[in-house]
């Protein structure tokens, strides 16, 4: 008897259960839409670069906005006002780490004094990549940039060309005791240790600044033994070395070797002032660090260096069509 | 044990079959019908897809091809201006010119040079830069090459002026001018950037990551893409091979090992492809959500179905079960049960006939409970009438009396027939006798009964051939017999006669008892054989016939045992009417 009641009294129980499922279900489904449009997980990358200012940076920030647009991350890009603010570089990987990321990809203003923040990232179970410029640590996942060491050869190899293997040379950079600037210079004095009529005469630092640039070429030129050529580091010395140069009427005579291709750069290149610039591609390493971030964020193994490819461009090639998609950043 | 043996129960059980094939039916159903719609959504999708494309690479081919009559028809323009102004060099053009160069932000240079690549007149107003290269570029030759023809570069950077490197198509054409009265062979050249190629190219929705580019006709190289700088920089790549062997319509390309829908469409006028790129795996993503909608769909419709089935298949197997229920009871021994009748259905109807046989069998039950209790009865009365004490002392005094007149004849033939008599009553207990001994023994109770009345009458007994083997139920003609004397012979004056006749008619054996004695009415021999009939005055006679009446219904059925035929002063004739049962035959028992 209890049976029969609990049928009699069970049928709208299960008709009404029956509808609700077939309700959840539809339901369930349109909601599950929805929160894919959402997408509220969102991963977020923060790329610190060693300064918010420079050609170079921001392609290489626009290579990292690319990528993490194709592949739906939200790309976060600072940086300290200039390439020697190690401490306002360490104070702002520890603020993004407070405020929480997926991935760091860092480029460090310094080799050491950068590597506990590294670290402590990699502790909180955020992967770093490293990007242009090498850390001191071992958390770093990969690190994405050009063999300096090849590049200094490569440039060095270039002048040697330019100057006819013989002449006293300046190597004119920005800031003392760069881990990139010294693995460069290592390869330009390795590059002429074979030829001893190249002399590199000294290493002048002038910062990030265009004006000291051209002050210290200035000096560097007024000494008492002739000048055959400079072969500058950084954008600012390549830009500060090739005004003072065009200013002094020396072009050509004063072999400029430079790295980088800033716009200002490419206009000396053109003039003829500067000789040959060695370029990087930033815009491929922003791209490659954000794919990497991503790949190592899914815990695949990811390779613990990447070099990217470097290019020796003179002013006669530098409007072929190849050298022009490398050189100028294709922007609307 | 118990639980195999619920479990065997359970599988044979309606419910369950009903449940099992119900269920099963619906999956199969459902699932066809998801199948067909699963298959029937996703083909649609897929040419919806490939449609829509199609469409929209048309209308962005139109619009850029709009685009770029446009842009001649503004070249045009320029050229009429510069070959009507006459002096290049003068304030008048080159204020219209800026004009027309301040209208639109498409435009980066408009610029007039001589044959050997010096400049006439420039927009924008800036010192141009040495180290150029002007005439060797492509744009340059292409116009000296063909004049009058506008040509469209490849994207390039420009690097006339100072102070920008910009990407532009440049637009060039050799055109002919008048300086002083002197025809000028001159290069114009009108540098486009990209912002509105971007715009018309961008707005393109191909699914959420798909993208429109452009390439040039003849060799393939790109001439724009939504990720420009990516495939400048080496990092990306696009299949321009295959692209260039269409001039429109659309394909699946495999070649960067994702699954992509091409769709291609030539711009006319300029000579340019665009290449629509949509991503195959998000029609998958369509799919698959239309197969987790149709899954969860079915799992509903699943659900819906089994508490359904459930519901249904107790809903008619409960009824059966109840009735089983019942039956068993019955089976056990208990007839006194009736099943509520809940409903008119199939099972409403079974239970109803169930009540109904029920109720019969209690019926019969009942019946064969009184019919052993007469027949019980009626076996007592055959053994008392066995051993009838009043006709053996009756019997005895006229042995004695005859035996005093010295008759010894017959004082030994009333003893010898007595003899005879009761040995075919016992008959060693059997219900069941030949016939020839229940004609013996009543003709020896006839002569009995003769010498006691005196020869107050006659009897005969007829028996036809071929009776021998014939059975019979013991002392029935007795008491028919009796009553024949005591009611119809002894209160008649005239001389008696009794007939017995034994024969076969009709295929049943026939035996009858004739007299010629008072008889009696109709009315009475009709009521004699009825039970219910209240015995009057001198109707004791009825007990012995209703008695033998009965015992040969209960016997052999109601179609055989006694009839009565009678007529006042005429006498009467009770009719015996018996089945041919031979020996042994197991009917009788």
């Amino acid at each position: 008897m209890s049976r029969n009641l609990w049928y009699r009294r069970g049928l709208p129980v299960l008709m009404l259960m029956a509808a609700l499922a077939l309700m959840l279900a539809l339901g369930g489904c349109s909601r599950q839409v929805e929160i894919q449009q959402a997408s509220g997980s969102q991963k977020q990358i923060v790329l610190i670069v060693k300064s918010k200012n420079g050609d170079y940076w921001n392609t290489l920030a626009m290579g990292a906005e690319a990528a993490a647009k194709e592949f739906g991350v939200k790309l976060t890009f600072d940086g300290p006002e200039s390439e020697d603010e190690v401490r306002g570089q360490q104070e702002l990987v520890r603020q993004y780490l407070a405020y929480g990321m997926d991935a760091l990809i860092l480029s460090a203003n310094d080799y050491d004094q950068l590597a506990p923040y590294v670290d402590a990232a990699s502790r909180k179970g955020v992967p770093v990549i490293g990007v242009d410029s090498e850390v001191n640590s071992d958390s770093v996942s990969s690190l994405i940039g050009i063999d300096n060491y090849e590049a200094g050869r490569e440039a060095a190899g270039k002048m040697k060309e330019l100057a006819g293997d013989r002449g006293r040379f300046i190597i004119l950079t920005s800031y003392q005791g760069v881990r990139n600037v010294l693995q460069r210079e290592r390869g330009i004095r390795d590059e002429w240790s074979g030829t001893p009529e190249m002399e590199v005469a000294e290493t002048v630092y002038c910062g990030s600044d265009i004006e000291t640039c051209s002050d210290r070429t200035r000096e560097a030129l007024s000494g008492s033994e002739p000048v055959d050529g400079l072969i500058t580091l950084s954008a600012a010395a390549s830009v500060g070395a090739a005004k003072e140069i065009q200013r002094q009427g020396l072009s050509g005579e004063v072999k400029l070797v430079a790295f980088e291709n800033s716009q200002e750069e490419l206009e000396w290149l053109q003039e003829g002032v500067i000789q040959a610039t060695l370029v990087q591609n930033p815009f491929a390493m922003g791209y490659l660090s954000v794919k990497t971030a991503l790949s190592a964020m899914e815990g695949e193994k990811v390779e613990k260096r990447i070099v990217t490819e470097t290019k020796i461009i003179d002013s006669e090639s530098m409007f072929w069509s190849d050298n022009q998609k490398l050189l100028f950043p294709f922007v609307q | 044990m118990i639980g195999f043996r619920m479990k065997h129960y359970r599988f044979k059980s309606i419910q369950f079959l009903i449940a099992v094939s119900f269920t099963a039916m619906t999956i199969a159903v459902v699932l066809a019908v998801s199948y067909i719609l699963y298959d029937k959504f996703t083909r649609t999708a897929e040419k919806n897809t490939s449609q829509s494309n199609e469409q929209t690479i048309y209308q962005v081919a139109k619009n850029l091809e709009y685009y770029i009559r446009s842009m001649t028809i503004f070249f045009a323009q320029v050229e009429n201006t510069v070959k009507e102004g006459g002096d290049y060099a003068g304030e008048r053009m080159a204020g219209e010119l800026d004009t027309i160069f301040r209208t639109r932000e498409d435009l980066v240079t408009i610029a007039l040079f001589d044959r050997s690549g010096h400049e006439l007149t420039a927009l924008p107003s800036v010192p141009m830069r040495s180290n150029t290269n002007l005439t060797s570029q492509s744009w340059f030759r292409s116009a000296v090459e063909n004049p009058n023809h506008l040509s469209f570069s490849l994207p390039h950077v420009q690097n006339l002026f100072q102070g920008q490197y910009k990407w532009v198509v440049s637009m060039s054409k050799g055109i002919k001018l008048q300086v002083n009265g002197e025809e000028q062979d001159a290069v114009l050249l009108v540098d486009v950037n990209f912002k509105l190629i971007d715009d018309l190219t961008s707005s393109v929705k191909l699914g959420q990551k798909g993208y429109a580019y452009i390439i040039d006709e003849s060799a393939g190289n790109i001439i724009y893409h939504p990720q420009q700088q990516l495939i400048y920089a080496g990092i990306k790549y696009e299949n321009v091979e295959q692209a260039l062997k269409y001039t429109y319509g659309s394909y699946i390309d495999n070649s960067t090992g994702v699954e992509r829908l091409i769709t291609i469409q030539t711009v006319s006028n300029v000579g340019w492809k665009i290449v629509g790129v949509s991503f195959m795996d998000e029609i998958g993503a369509t799919k698959r959500e239309i197969g987790s909608f149709l899954l969860w769909l079915l799992a509903a419709v699943l659900l819906f179905v089994l508490a359904i089935t459930l519901y249904m298949s107790a809903k008619i197997s409960q009824p059966i079960k109840r009735l089983e229920k019942s039956m068993q009871l019955v089976e056990r021994g208990n007839f006194n049960i009736t099943i509520p009748i809940r409903r008119d259905d199939e099972v409403g109807r079974l239970s109803r006939r169930f009540n109904l046989m029920v109720n019969r069998i209690r019926e019969l039950m009942g019946q064969i409970i009184a019919q052993q209790e007469s027949k019980r009865r009626s076996e007592l009365e055959v053994l008392q009438s066995q051993i009838h004490p009043h006709f053996l002392y009756n019997t005895l005094n006229s042995v004695v009396r005859l035996a005093g007149t010295g008759k010894n004849d017959e004082v030994i033939t009333m003893i010898t027939s007595l003899s005879k008599f009761f040995r075919i009553s016992l008959s060693k207990g059997k219900p069941i006798i030949p016939l020839a001994d229940e004609l013996e023994h009543i003709r020896n109770y006839l002569i009995i009964q003769k010498l006691r009345y005196k020869n107050k009458f006659e009897f005969e007994i007829f028996s036809s051939e071929g009776l021998e083997g014939l059975q019979s139920p013991k002392l029935i003609l007795q008491p028919i017999v009796e009553n024949a004397i005591y009611h119809g012979i002894e209160p008649s004056v005239d001389a008696g006669r009794i007939v017995i006749r034994a024969e076969l008619a009709d295929g049943k054996l026939r035996l009858q008892v004739a007299d010629n004695g008072v008889g009696m009415s109709a009315e009475k021999a009709a009521r004699l054989l009825l039970e219910t009939s209240s015995l009057g005055e001198g109707e004791q006679a009825g007990i012995g016939l209703r008695n033998v009446h009965e015992r040969i219904c209960l016997y052999f059925g109601t179609e055989y045992g006694l009839h009565i035929e009678s007529e006042q002063e005429e006498g009467t004739t009770v009719t015996i009417w018996l089945p041919c049962v031979k020996e042994d035959d197991p009917h009788v028992s």
